[in-house]
């Protein structure tokens, strides 16, 4: 990962709003903010690369906050410093926010009706189609025969079938990872 | 309950939960609804449907329950409440900066972003098995996917397009 002191990917506060503006449009949650983050800093801006964005999400959920706050934080702070942090945490806010508090006071009106049971057949099934194109490319980092491969395969089961606690997890596997995948320092000349 | 108290609930929860929404439900039903009575019941499932409902992060949710109780105030100063802790990620970045190239901690990393590939299938998994309930969530799901995988669509464009044709089924079939 380039340093946050790093020049290089740095950008004004207005590019930072719009991407981060764009990403808080998405719909599911962390994961579609996650995705299309991942379209347009990784696939499209070539700002950063995708190990970039997973160091950063793993070390996000080890947060106490939402995981997308820390990782907008973290990753606003990379490209525009302390003001890139705010104006990207506004930018992501800002949609969600307006969204929630608008229906929020159409309560008496929305509250028994059919109007949000058109979001669920529609933008959410399709933001999960987005989600699961996002982990399919972040996943295919590590998508090899490799030690990474069973360890994820066994972080896997354990959410799935075991539901074991999120974050214990990552701490584990950070644990399992320390010990046995550090890898073979370099033979010296 | 005061709107400062309010805060504080939902910033202690936020950092017992690490800022895990739904798993913030449960607690705030219990303090909001059954205990102190700010909101009823169908006012809280309605604030959280919205949010799941809505774009952006699901914890935004907290700004409807804001919203409900004390007005725009309550919608700014909850949201501030779940967003703010997210700065406490600047240390953890600058100390993996430092150390990231003692062995150890570049195992502690390959290890995280191994689990974390696992997570995120984990989720997509979880959220699929509530959303994908009827045939009518399949299509807007299936288009979508086809259209960014197989046509190399923009994707949000996919999610609008597909998202079109599922309300235009769903009017169809009733």
């Amino acid at each position: 990962m380039a340093s946050i002191a790093d020049g290089r990917g740095r950008l004004g506060p207005v590019q930072i709003f719009l991407v981060f503006f764009k990403a808080g449009c998405a719909f599911g949650g962390g994961l579609g903010i996650l995705a299309l983050l991942e379209e347009e800093l990784v696939a499209r801006r070539r700002i950063m690369t995708r190990s970039d964005l997973i160091a950063l999400w793993s070390i996000g959920r080890i947060v106490p906050s939402g995981t997308m706050t820390a990782v907008t934080v973290a990753i606003g702070h990379r490209l525009g410093g302390l003001t890139g942090s705010v104006v990207a945490l506004v930018a992501v806010i800002v949609p969600g926010f307006f969204t929630t508090v608008a229906l929020a006071a159409a309560y008496s009106v929305l509250g028994h009706g059919a109007a949000l049971d058109y979001v669920r057949v529609t933008l959410i099934p399709a933001s999960l189609a987005l989600i699961l194109v996002s982990a399919i490319r972040l996943g295919s980092e590590i998508a090899r025969p490799s030690p990474e491969l069973v360890l994820a395969a066994a972080a896997l089961v354990a959410a799935v079938v075991f539901r074991v606690n999120p974050t214990l997890l990552l701490i584990g596997g950070g644990v399992v990872g320390a010990v046995f995948l550090r890898r073979p320092a370099r033979a010296r000349p | 309950m005061s709107l400062g108290a309010l805060v504080g609930l939902i910033l202690g929860f936020n950092l017992l939960t690490f800022g895990n929404g739904p798993v913030m439900v449960p607690l705030l039903q219990r303090h909001l609804v059954e205990t102190s009575g700010v909101l009823t019941l169908d006012q809280f499932l309605y604030a959280y449907a919205i949010g799941r409902a809505t774009p952006g992060q699901a914890n935004l949710y907290v700004a409807a329950i804001g919203y409900m109780a004390y007005g725009w105030l309550g919608a700014a100063a909850t949201v501030a409440a779940i967003q703010l802790p997210g700065y406490l990620v600047l240390p953890l970045v600058k100390g993996y900066e430092r150390f990231r190239d003692v062995r150890a901690v570049g195992g502690f990393t390959r290890g995280l972003t191994a689990v974390s590939v696992s997570l995120m299938l984990s989720v997509t998994y979880d959220i699929g098995r509530d959303t994908l309930g009827s045939p009518l969530t399949w299509v807007a799901f299936g288009l979508t996917l086809g259209l960014i995988t197989i046509r190399r669509w923009n994707a949000l464009l996919a999610m609008v397009v597909a998202s079109a044709a599922g309300a235009a089924l769903k009017l169809a079939v009733g």
